[in-house]
This record gives C-alpha cells, sequence and structure tokens, in this order.
C-alpha cells in the first residue's frame, strides 16, 4: 500500500447543462445587442423588444397547440438566443412590428414546425428573418442610407457623450475610438448588428472560452470565403464596401461567425461534416456577395449550408459503419 | 454490431487518489446473504431459523445447470430467512447470519491442490460446487461461461484488464498486487474450456496492471494485447479487435481478473465464493481504496470501513459511476459480482433536471457503437418501438455514456434499456 493509484473521473466534457449552454450564448449575443442599442438608440431597443416579444408569443403559441415534446423551447434560454440573434439580424428599418414577426415566424417555423427543440436542423432564427423577407410587407425594402441612420440615432453624437463621460473620470479617450467601436458608416439596409466588429469579436470570448463552438467551423467558412473571393477576381463594386475586408467587418459576417454557427441543433455532429458545413456556407456566402443580396449573403449562405446538414451527417454515419 | 474506432470518453487521470493494494475489511456482525446473486436458476435455502452454519457451508441450493450453491460467508447462527431488496431493485429470498463461533478459513494457512491432473469436466465441477459467479457484464454462474458445445473449435479465452469505467479499478488492482493467483485461474479456466488461445487485453490506463501481468506471463502462452486508454474499452468486439481477430467464427470467452481469482481459489484451495474485492470511491468517500468484503456485508459498513463520508452524499450508487445502480438504502447487501460502491457527490453526478434535447449530437459522437441515441430516444417517444429497433436500439450495450455526456440530462440509457425489454 504505498503508491498511489489514479481512479480516472469524470470526463473531457465541459460539465455544461443545456440551459447553460443557451445562457452563455445569450450573455454573449447581449454584448453585441447592447452595443447596437447603444449606437442605434430607441428605435433600435425597440426592435430588440419586437424580435423578444414575437419569439416568446410564438413558442407559447406553438407549444399551447400540440406537440409531442413536452417541453416549451421558452425553457432554457433557447427562445432568448433565437430571438436576440433574429434582432441582431433585422434591419432597423423593418421597426419592432417587423421584428416581431420574425421572432414570431423563427419560433413556430424554424422550432415548432419541424417537431420541436432537437428536431430542427435549419437555424430558426435565419428560417423567421427569411419568412420575414418573403411574407412581411416592408421588412427588407431598400431604405437610403440616411434614412438608415436617421432610424438608429446619431452614432456620432453617442460617440462624443461616451468620451464626455468616461473624461469626468479622468479617463481620455478620444471621441474617434468610440466612433470606430460604433461604426458610423453603415451600409443601406444595415442590420442592426452590422458593423459592431469590435463588441463581436469582444463577446466571441465568452463563445470561445466556453467551448461553446468547434473551432474547425468559423475557420473553414473564413478561408474558403476568402480563397473563394480571391479566386474570383474579388468583390464587385456593388457589394457594400466594395473590398472582402470592409466587408467582413461591416457585414454580418462576423456575427455568424460567432453566434449563428453555434447553434448545437443546427450543426453537423462530427469533425468531418463540420468542416463540410463551413467550407460550404463560406462558398456559398463569397458566391453569394456577386448578386443581388450582398448583405444578407452570410445568412443565406448558412441556410443553404444548413439544408446539407443531414446528408453530411448521414454520410458519415455510412463511412463509419463500413 | 458497428464499432467506431472513435467515440468513447478518454477519462481523466488526475482526479480522484486512493491507496494502490487492498485489505480485507472488517468481518461484519451480521451477513445478509441475497440466495439470487447470479442469472438462472432459482435458488431454495437448505438451512432455517436457529441454525449454526460453519463458514463456507452451502446455505442454499440450485436446481438445474444454470444454478449454484450459495455459500456461508462468515459462521454463525442463522437468525433470519426471508427477503433482501437488491441494488437492481429485485427482490431476493436471503438469509441473515449472526457472527459467532470460529472461522475455518479465514487467517488460517490453507492446503494447495494439484489440479494439473483435473479433467475439464472435474474442474467445472469444482467451480460450480464453490458457487463461483461470473463478475462481467452479466453475471453468469462461471462453470456455465466456460462451456463450450460439443464438437465446436477451442474458443478463445480473454481475461479482461481493460475495464476503464470509472471507478471500477478493483480488477486491475488485484492484477496488480496478484497477478501470479490471476494468471494460475486463468489457466484453469483454460482448462475448463479446454482450449490454450489464451489472451489478455490489458488497457494503457491500468500499467501496473500491466507489467505486472507480462512479468508473470514469461514464457506462457498467453497473449498480451493493449489497448488505448478510452471508455468504453471491453465491449465483445472492441476484445475481439484487440486480440486480433478480424470477423473469424471462433467464440470468446471474456474472463474478469476476480472471476479467475475466485476460480483459482475455488479449485486450488476449495475456497467457496464468500467474498471478493470492492472498489470503495466517490468523492464524498473519505479514504477511497479497494477492499476485500465478504458478501453479504452492508453497504454502508463498507463505506464505515474506509473512515466514513465526509459529507452526505448525492447518490450511492453500486457499480461504476456511469452503469451502476442507485442504491436507496445503505443497508443493501455486497454480492458476488458488486464490484464497486460508491458515494458521489452532486459535482460528479451532474444530476438535473431533464431538459429538452437540444440536438448537439454530444451523445452521437460518445456512443461506442455508433447509434444515434438523439434518433432513437424521439422514436421510443414518439412509440415507434419497431423504427428504434430498426434504428439499432438492440445494439445499445448501456455503457451510460449517452446519458454521462448529455447536456441536457436526458436519461437516455435508462430509457433505451426499458425500451429494449418492451422491444424484445
Amino acid at each position: 500500500m504505498s503508491s498511489p493509484a489514479t481512479i480516472p473521473f469524470p470526463h473531457q466534457f465541459r460539465p455544461l447543462t443545456a440551459s447553460g449552454i443557451y445562457r452563455r450564448a445569450g450573455l454573449a449575443l447581449a454584448v453585441v445587442v447592447s452595443a447596437a442599442v447603444a449606437r442605434g438608440g430607441w428605435p433600435a431597443a425597440a426592435v430588440v423588444v419586437g424580435a423578444l416579444a414575437g419569439a416568446m408569443v410564438g413558442d407559447l403559441f406553438a407549444a399551447l397547440l400540440s406537440h409531442p415534446v413536452r417541453f416549451t423551447a421558452l425553457r432554457g434560454w433557447r427562445t432568448t438566443v433565437i430571438a436576440l440573434i433574429v434582432a441582431a439580424a433585422t434591419p432597423a428599418a423593418a421597426g419592432p412590428a417587423g421584428a416581431a414577426g420574425a421572432g414570431f415566424l423563427a419560433l413556430v417555423v424554424g422550432v415548432w414546425l419541424p417537431g420541436g427543440p432537437g428536431r430542427y436542423w435549419l437555424h430558426p432564427a435565419l428560417v423567421g428573418i427569411a419568412l420575414a423577407t418573403i411574407v412581411l410587407p416592408g421588412y427588407a425594402e431598400p431604405v437610403t442610407t440616411l434614412d438608415t441612420l436617421a432610424a438608429m440615432g446619431d452614432p456620432g453624437r453617442l460617440a462624443e457623450m461616451l468620451s464626455g463621460r468616461i473624461g469626468r473620470l479622468g479617463i481620455f479617450v478620444p471621441a474617434d475610438a468610440f466612433a470606430s467601436f460604433l461604426i458610423v458608416d453603415i451600409p443601406p439596409q444595415a442590420p442592426l448588428a452590422a458593423g459592431l466588429l469590435l463588441p463581436t469579436l469582444l463577446a466571441s470570448l465568452i463563445v470561445f472560452g466556453e467551448d461553446l463552438v468547434p473551432p474547425v467551423l468559423p475557420l473553414a467558412y473564413f478561408v474558403s470565403w476568402a480563397i473563394v473571393t480571391w479566386g474570383i477576381g474579388g468583390l464587385p463594386a456593388t457589394a457594400w464596401a466594395g473590398e472582402p475586408l470592409s466587408v467582413a467587418a461591416t457585414s454580418l459576417m462576423p456575427l455568424t461567425l460567432f453566434f449563428v454557427l453555434i447553434e448545437p441543433g443546427t450543426r453537423p455532429l462530427h469533425f468531418g461534416g463540420l468542416a463540410a458545413f463551413g467550407v460550404t456556407a463560406g462558398t456559398t456566402a463569397a458566391l453569394l456577395e456577386r448578386s443581388a443580396l450582398p448583405g444578407a449573403a452570410p445568412l443565406i449562405a448558412v441556410l443553404v449550408a444548413g439544408s446539407l446538414v443531414p446528408l453530411f451527417d448521414w454520410l458519415h454515419v455510412r463511412r463509419r459503419a463500413r | 454490431m458497428n464499432i467506431k474506432r472513435s467515440g468513447g470518453i478518454r477519462p481523466q487521470s488526475s482526479e480522484r487518489i486512493t491507496e494502490s493494494g487492498f485489505w480485507n475489511a472488517a468481518v461484519p456482525s451480521v451477513c445478509v446473504v441475497p440466495l439470487q446473486q447470479h442469472a438462472g436458476s432459482r435458488v431454495e435455502p437448505t438451512v432455517s431459523v436457529g441454525d449454526v452454519v460453519r463458514e463456507g457451508m452451502p446455505i442454499g441450493r440450485a436446481g438445474g445447470r444454470l444454478g449454484v450453491p450459495v455459500h456461508a460467508p462468515i459462521p454463525g447462527r442463522v437468525s433470519q430467512v426471508g427477503e433482501t431488496i437488491l441494488a437492481d431493485g429485485t427482490r431476493s429470498r436471503a438469509i441473515a447470519i449472526e457472527l459467532s463461533g470460529e472461522f475455518d478459513r479465514l487467517g488460517r494457512a490453507l492446503s494447495r491442490r494439484d489440479w494439473s491432473s483435473d479433467s475439464p469436466d472435474d474442474v467445472r465441477e469444482r467451480i460450480r460446487d464453490a458457487g463461483v459467479v461470473s463478475t462481467g457484464r452479466t453475471a453468469l454462474p462461471a462453470h456455465v461461461l466456460l462451456q463450450v458445445s460439443r464438437g465446436s473449435p477451442p474458443p478463445r479465452l480473454v481475461l479482461d484488464i481493460a475495464e476503464t469505467e470509472p471507478y471500477l479499478t478493483a480488477d486491475a488492482e488485484l492484477v496488480a498486487v496478484s497477478a501470479e493467483t490471476v494468471l494460475e485461474g486463468l489457466r484453469i479456466a483454460a482448462r475448463a474450456l479446454d482450449t490454450s488461445d489464451l489472451h489478455a487485453v490489458v488497457s494503457r490506463g491500468h500499467a501496473r496492471a500491466g507489467r505486472a501481468i507480462r512479468r508473470v506471463a514469461g514464457s506462457s502462452p498467453l497473449r498480451i494485447h493493449t489497448v488505448t486508454h478510452r471508455y468504453p474499452a471491453n465491449l465483445p468486439e472492441q476484445l475481439r479487435r484487440a486480440t486480433g481477430d478480424r470477423g473469424s467464427d471462433v467464440q470468446q470467452v471474456v474472463v474478469t481478473p476476480s472471476t479467475v481469482h475466485a476460480i483459482y481459489e475455488a479449485v486450488v484451495y476449495g475456497k467457496p465464493h464468500i467474498d471478493r474485492i470492492v472498489s470503495v470511491g466517490g468523492a464524498a468517500a473519505v479514504r477511497p481504496a479497494h477492499i476485500r468484503v465478504h458478501v453479504g456485508t452492508a453497504i454502508g459498513e463498507v463505506f464505515a470501513e474506509c473512515g466514513g463520508l465526509r459529507e452526505a452524499p448525492a447518490r450511492i450508487v453500486v457499480g461504476g459511476a456511469l452503469t451502476g445502480l442507485h442504491v436507496a438504502t445503505i443497508n443493501t447487501p455486497i454480492t458476488k459480482t458488486t464490484a464497486a460502491v460508491l458515494a458521489l457527490t452532486e459535482d460528479e453526478i451532474r444530476a438535473g433536471e431533464e431538459q429538452p434535447c437540444i440536438g448537439c449530437g454530444a451523445c452521437a459522437r460518445a456512443c461506442p457503437v455508433a447509434l444515434n441515441p438523439m434518433l432513437l430516444n424521439n422514436l421510443i417517444l414518439e412509440g415507434r418501438d419497431a423504427q428504434a429497433d430498426a434504428a439499432g436500439l438492440m445494439d445499445c450495450t448501456e455503457c451510460g455514456l449517452c446519458a454521462h455526456v448529455c447536456p441536457s440530462r436526458i436519461p437516455l440509457v435508462a430509457r433505451f434499456a426499458g425500451a429494449k425489454r418492451g422491444v424484445a
């Protein structure tokens, strides 16, 4: 009885619960959405409230009707996360009604129609946004830059205000720094979270720190997007900022990379499938950015790639069974 | 059944430390000996209240080929013949013995018997008479496990030192401390099977056991194979692959170190199967250790032997941390197949309210037999048993990993076990 023997326990997985996963995702998204509200003011806040209300009403509505599972998606923060993604990706000009409609559709059609939590394979928020674009009049109609800026408040004035408040504490931060943080120069029809690169990167620390998304997924997306974009001769002049890095910074790509792709229920099960999913989404996004839908390209690309997730999983199972 | 090379989990190796080796637990003042400790024939008591029994005396008799007798683990007086509740919740007839008198074997030098001239039938007979029960995945009488149909080719006998489930380390410890007796027990088992095709599969995590068995194997025909330290590592198909079998028709008989150790004691010393080595663990246990315990000892006394509990455990478990059974009372007796008793804390059991599946696929990645537990769960919830069967429900080994890794705390393995009984 001399040398010690080890008893191994518990295991390699992080001990997160389902609600813990979504709570952390919700916390990360709240950072981005809060920055969007700080930039956009009351109109942006109304969009967020609208998306949350629409999603919750949709969840309760669908759960009350009939379903084989005895839980509502509202429990465990899932609805909150979906609603925040809807809000972040909704054009500010759509207003709270449009956001509520998108949130409602995300839960009813995106979550409950395929059978409820754990049974959908297309990202519910993307489904909701896509349907809202189709069925809700005015949800994604083009507006001028001036209109959008008016709808989103005055970021320049907000930057001045923040600089002044912090200056009273003896800390000098130039207003330009806040302006760059809040991205004044956003394109027409910009979604709420467009251009919030720094808050998004900050929030991504929570996502990766908690191991909520396998790094292979955003990596495969970004690398394939960059290669395809470079391979086809760069972005056309009609795309948002006209050059790839600006598009990457000011479009919904950061939101997609760190938050849309974290949804556990809509990503492939295994490493190979994750890589294939990322490559498909990144390639599709690069191609779509040359089309008439440059702003929504990342979201549409994930939706398209998501439709192939069952195929990726099936191929993996077949290979393993051999 | 599909066995993928990945899957499973890699247990961490630096969280719980216990002493190596084992000691004999104090003899309990009362032993409640369950009569039904194995699958097979019903065992009837052969003693009644007030009878005086000696250590190792038969107190239960089973009819039929699948039955083995049950012996008194301690000398004393039969105080009660009634029922007890086993760890799996089933009721079994049991005999309570109050300690008195003197031991015939414990603490005495026993004379060694030469078994080299025994025939396979003789060996099996001795094993049966000693009441040896296999302590592997199925609690079969050992003499039944070691019998192959006449005319069939010699089977492959595999010593399983690849049990990697957290806390189930008693077998590996037995090999590390007493490799000579384990190897001799394996040779006796080989004689019973009339085979010379001997293999041992060792997990890399059991390095001391691996070294010990290599040291004593020497020039014997035992072939030793090493496998990665993952859980699970000792499913029948995994052991077949580990021994280099790529789909032959040779029958594989798997025995555990504690089984062959009991066989050794039965054949060499004529000792009945009345005790076994048990892992005592869990964060709530004061002194995690391996101890040799008499069959019929209450779980509470086993913990007391190891210093008691440092806090109220969230769950008392008999067996491994993943496949073990949650018992409601610490009066549950130790049986011939009890490999571990655990006092687990809230952190260890990771209990929580069941939440909806989030489709994260952790269960599918962990499943060692390449099932899709998410799909199976949905099919079972919807009552589509035929589709669940077609999706591989019956291939589930009930290793417990899917439920363990599930962030939604869905009791997947319990649900599958229930559905399997329904489907079957």
